[in-house]
C-alpha cells in the first residue's frame, strides 16, 4: 500500500506577521519605563500646558514687534523733516482760528545750536567779532589771572536759538545731522 | 504563550467586551478629569504594552518606541480634559501615539537606526517555527533570528501609511473600523491600504511563504 503523500503545511503572511507579537521587552524594562513616565507625568503637572507656553511666547513676540514698530515710528518721526513743517502749519492754523500764540518751533533745515556751558549772561553776545579781549591772544594762565576763567554752572542750560549769529559754530548741529550721526554710531 | 497574547486579549475579543472595556476606560478618564491623577496610572498600566508595541513596530527602534510611548501618554494626560468620549479611549490614545510616531519618522527619515527587542523563547517551540525549519532546512535558532530580521526589513520597506495599517490590523488586531478612527480615514481606504501592503509584503517574504 503506497504511503500517503504528506502535503506541506502552507504558511501564511498573517502567521509570519503575528510573530511580531512575540517581540516584547522584559519586565525590567517596564520598571524603568514606569519610573521615567511617572517623573514625566509629575513634571507635566507642575508645568503649564505647552499651548499656554506657546500663547505666552506668541504674546511676548507680539509685544516685541509692537515695541519695534513704535521705535521705528518714533525714529521716522524724528528723521523725517516734513513733520516740523506739518506741526508749524497746524500750529499756524490753530493760531489763526483760536488767536492763541503758539510757541515757535525750529525748522529742521535750520541749524539748532547748543548754546553750551557758559553762564546765560555770557551768551548774550559772543560772536567772534565781539569777543572780549581776554579771549584773544595767547592762552591765559590760571595761576596768574584766575578771573579769566569762568566757573561752569552746576546746572547747564542747553538753549536752542534762531540763527541770528554763528557764535558757536562747532556746537551747531541740525536735528537731521544728529540723527545721521547717531545712526552712524549705532551701525 | 497565553501571556504573550494577553496584551491583545481585549482587541481579539468580542464587540460586547470592547464596549465594556470602553465604559471602564471612560469611568477612569472621568476620574482623571475630576483630578484623580492615580486613575491615569491605571490607564498607563493597561495600555503601555500595546502602545509601545504599535510604536515599536512602526519605528523598529526600541529606544525611540520608549520615548514616543511616554510622550504619547504625557500628551494624552495634558489633553484628557478635552476628551469627550466620542470615540473609545484606546482609539484616542492610539491616534496620539500613531501621529507622534509618524511625525517622528517623517522628521528623521534620513537618520534611521534599528534596534529590536528579543523574540520570546517560546516561539522556538511553536508549530510555525517547526514547519519553517523543516521547510527551509535550517537550524531553528538561526531561522528565528533571520526571520525577525526579514520581517522587520520587509515592514520598513512599506510606506508609512501601509505600515501603520499592517501593524494595527495584523499585529495589534484592531478592526478596520477602529483603524479608520485611529488614522482618520475611511474604512475603504484602510482595506485598500491593507490589500496593497500585503501584496508588497508577500513579494518581500516569498522565501518563507512558498
Amino acid at each position: 500500500m503506497p504511503e500517503p503523500t504528506q502535503t506541506p503545511r502552507k504558511i501564511t503572511l498573517e502567521e509570519l506577521l503575528r510573530l511580531k507579537r512575540h517581540e516584547r521587552p522584559g519586565p525590567e524594562y517596564w520598571a524603568r519605563f514606569d519610573r521615567e513616565l511617572n517623573e514625566k507625568v509629575w513634571r507635566a503637572l507642575a508645568q503649564p500646558a505647552p499651548h499656554t507656553n506657546w500663547l505666552a511666547g506668541l504674546w511676548e513676540r507680539r509685544m516685541r514687534w509692537l515695541a519695534a514698530g513704535a521705535a521705528a515710528v518714533a525714529v521716522g518721526f524724528v528723521a523725517w523733516p516734513g513733520h516740523v513743517a506739518t506741526i508749524q502749519k497746524s500750529a499756524a492754523s490753530l493760531v489763526a482760528t483760536t488767536g492763541f500764540s503758539a510757541p515757535q518751533f525750529p525748522s529742521a533745515r535750520e541749524p539748532v545750536r547748543v548754546a553750551a556751558i557758559f553762564p546765560t549772561s555770557e551768551n548774550a553776545d559772543t560772536s567772534p567779532a565781539n569777543a572780549p579781549a581776554r579771549y584773544a591772544g595767547s592762552a591765559p594762565d590760571a595761576s596768574t589771572n584766575p578771573a579769566v576763567f569762568h566757573k561752569v554752572p552746576a546746572t547747564v542750560a542747553f538753549a536752542t536759538e534762531r540763527p541770528n549769529g554763528a557764535r558757536f559754530a562747532s556746537d551747531t548741529l541740525s536735528t537731521a545731522d544728529s540723527v545721521i550721526r547717531s545712526r552712524e554710531t549705532a551701525y | 504563550m497565553s501571556r504573550l497574547f494577553a496584551n491583545t486579549k481585549i482587541l481579539d475579543s468580542a464587540p460586547s467586551e470592547h464596549a465594556a472595556e470602553a465604559s471602564v476606560d471612560l469611568a477612569l478618564v472621568q476620574r482623571v478629569q475630576a483630578g484623580d491623577v492615580r486613575a491615569f496610572d491605571v490607564l498607563i498600566q493597561k495600555y503601555r504594552e500595546r502602545l509601545y508595541a504599535i510604536i515599536y513596530n512602526l519605528t523598529a527602534n526600541r529606544e525611540d518606541a520608549s520615548d514616543l510611548a511616554q510622550e504619547a501618554f504625557i500628551r494624552a494626560f495634558r489633553s484628557i480634559g478635552r476628551f469627550k468620549g466620542d470615540s473609545s479611549f484606546f482609539t484616542w490614545l492610539y491616534r496620539i501615539a500613531v501621529n507622534a510616531s509618524l511625525t517622528h519618522l517623517k522628521r528623521n527619515r534620513l537618520r534611521r537606526f534599528f534596534s529590536f527587542d528579543n523574540l520570546s523563547e517560546e516561539i522556538s517551540q511553536s508549530e510555525l517555527a517547526e514547519t519553517l525549519a523543516d521547510k527551509l532546512k535550517t537550524d531553528k535558532p538561526m531561522l528565528i533570528k533571520e526571520l525577525q530580521e526579514k520581517l522587520n526589513e520587509a515592514l520598513q520597506r512599506l510606506s508609512l501609511n501601509h505600515r501603520t495599517v499592517v501593524v494595527l490590523f495584523e499585529i495589534e488586531g484592531l478592526s478596520h473600523q477602529e483603524i479608520a478612527q485611529v488614522m482618520e480615514c475611511s474604512e475603504g481606504t484602510v482595506r485598500s491600504r491593507l490589500h496593497y501592503a500585503k501584496l508588497q509584503l508577500q513579494s518581500y517574504l516569498q522565501d518563507y511563504l512558498r
